[in-house]
């Protein structure tokens, strides 16, 4: 477990310590840099650059709780995300059409498999999946979405409600072709 | 809406869960190793910049000083040859060598004034060149005769004419007025009033080398010799 002694350690820029930390929340935030990225090796990548970030700015990081360091980390990671995607991807180019009501009745979300939800989200366009996954997991708000990526809030907006349309018709086409169900 | 907030929330919980619970497969070791890469490149650049910088600073610092030393060295290293000449010439109790020692004195009255005003005159730079080329002593005589033909009675030289007049020369003129009428430019009074003007008065002590009163005013030097 994380111990005040060990963010203490990793203050003072000592490798174990660092080993520690690093060991505990690499395959979270492998996952999380996963969801962003292309591949797994730019997601690799995001998450060497994110934990140096986070080894160099823990001396300024106030320690509370676990849940607290969570957060604090899982921010820095997707940030550290968002600054890998803009240098390769313009969300600003989206075009902003009306959005279209979709019934999200019976949408059966927790009856499905979540690898299933998972494939049907990486194969969104990046500028949906990034949207659809600031908003929707990781809680960002659409002004907030539009400072991490440059864009407008209505563009957030827009992108938002064709991201949840275009999953849940990958949901269903999947579902109903393995025969399984349709939700 | 209420829809879109639980198919958001649903949504979100999935994933959590996965991510907590689901372990991916990656190069764990080499994700970490890099990221001791990272810091170690930073630092390899912060030290890189302040070498630069040190080593910039340093050559700035040896140019001037290469540049400040160069006239001191040429300054003393024609004191030297006067003192010298004028010693070597002190053994041979000849006129030539009176003219030499009395430059070595001058040249000892030059180094106490400021830096600025160290210029050799003409006559001690006539003196120094022999010496520099390694000639014998005894060529100077020959020089010295042109130079200071009052130390010498073989040849005549025609010394240049100077003007001894009181009349005061316009230019030198200080009290200068001039005054014109307001108004009236078509006929304008012009007063010019003329006074003697002072004369600078030659004065040996203050006497600059690069004056060229000196060469016409200079007093008769007296040497004194050692018994």
């Amino acid at each position: 477990m994380i111990t005040a002694e060990i963010i203490r350690d990793c203050r003072k820029g000592k490798r174990k310590a660092q080993q520690r930390l690093f060991d505990l929340y690499a395959d979270q935030m492998f996952n999380i840099c996963l969801r962003y990225m292309n591949s797994s090796a730019e997601a690799e990548d995001m998450l060497s650059q994110g934990f140096m970030r986070v080894f160099n700015a823990i001396s300024d990081f106030e320690y509370r709780d676990l849940r607290s360091l969570t957060a604090w980390i899982k921010r820095i990671m997707v940030n550290e995300c968002l600054m890998g995607l803009r240098k390769s991807v313009n969300f600003a180019l989206v075009s902003l059409s009306d959005h279209e009501e979709i019934s999200y009745q019976d949408h059966g979300l927790e009856r499905m498999e979540v690898q299933d939800i998972l494939s049907s989200l990486n194969a969104l366009p990046v500028g949906y999946k990034t949207v659809l996954s600031l908003f929707a997991i990781e809680g960002y708000s659409h002004k907030e979405i539009a400072d991490a990526l440059q864009i407008s809030e209505g563009t957030s907006r827009s992108q938002l409600n064709k991201a949840r349309k275009l999953l849940k018709e990958k949901l269903d086409h999947s579902h109903t072709y393995d025969g399984r169900r349709s939700i | 809406m209420m829809d879109e907030e639980a198919f958001d929330e649903n949504l979100r919980m999935l994933v959590i869960r996965h991510d907590q619970q689901h372990k991916p497969s990656f190069n764990r070791d080499e994700a970490f190793s890099r990221t001791k890469q990272y810091r170690q490149g930073r630092y390899r650049w912060l030290a890189g910049i302040a070498a630069s910088i040190l080593l910039v600073g340093v050559a700035f610092l040896s140019r001037n000083e290469i540049r400040n030393s160069t006239p001191d060295q040429e300054l003393a290293m024609t004191d030297t040859i006067v003192q010298k000449i004028g010693s070597e010439a002190a053994g041979l109790k000849s006129s030539a060598a009176r003219d030499i020692q009395a430059t070595a004195n001058s040249t000892a009255e030059a180094k106490a004034q400021p830096r600025a005003n160290q210029r050799r005159s003409l006559a001690e730079r006539v003196i120094t060149v022999p010496a520099v080329s390694a000639e014998p002593v005894l060529a100077l005589d020959d020089i010295n005769e042109t130079a200071l033909p009052g130390t010498a009675a073989k040849t005549e030289i025609a010394l240049p004419t100077v003007l001894a007049t009181t009349a005061t020369p316009l230019a030198a003129a200080e009290d200068m007025q001039i005054s014109f009428k307001r108004g009236r430019t078509a006929s304008t009074e012009m007063a010019v009033s003329l006074k003697p003007a002072n004369r600078r008065k030659f004065d040996f002590k203050k006497m600059r080398t690069n004056d060229s009163s000196s060469y016409v005013e200079t007093k008769p030097f007296k040497f004194k010799f050692k018994s």
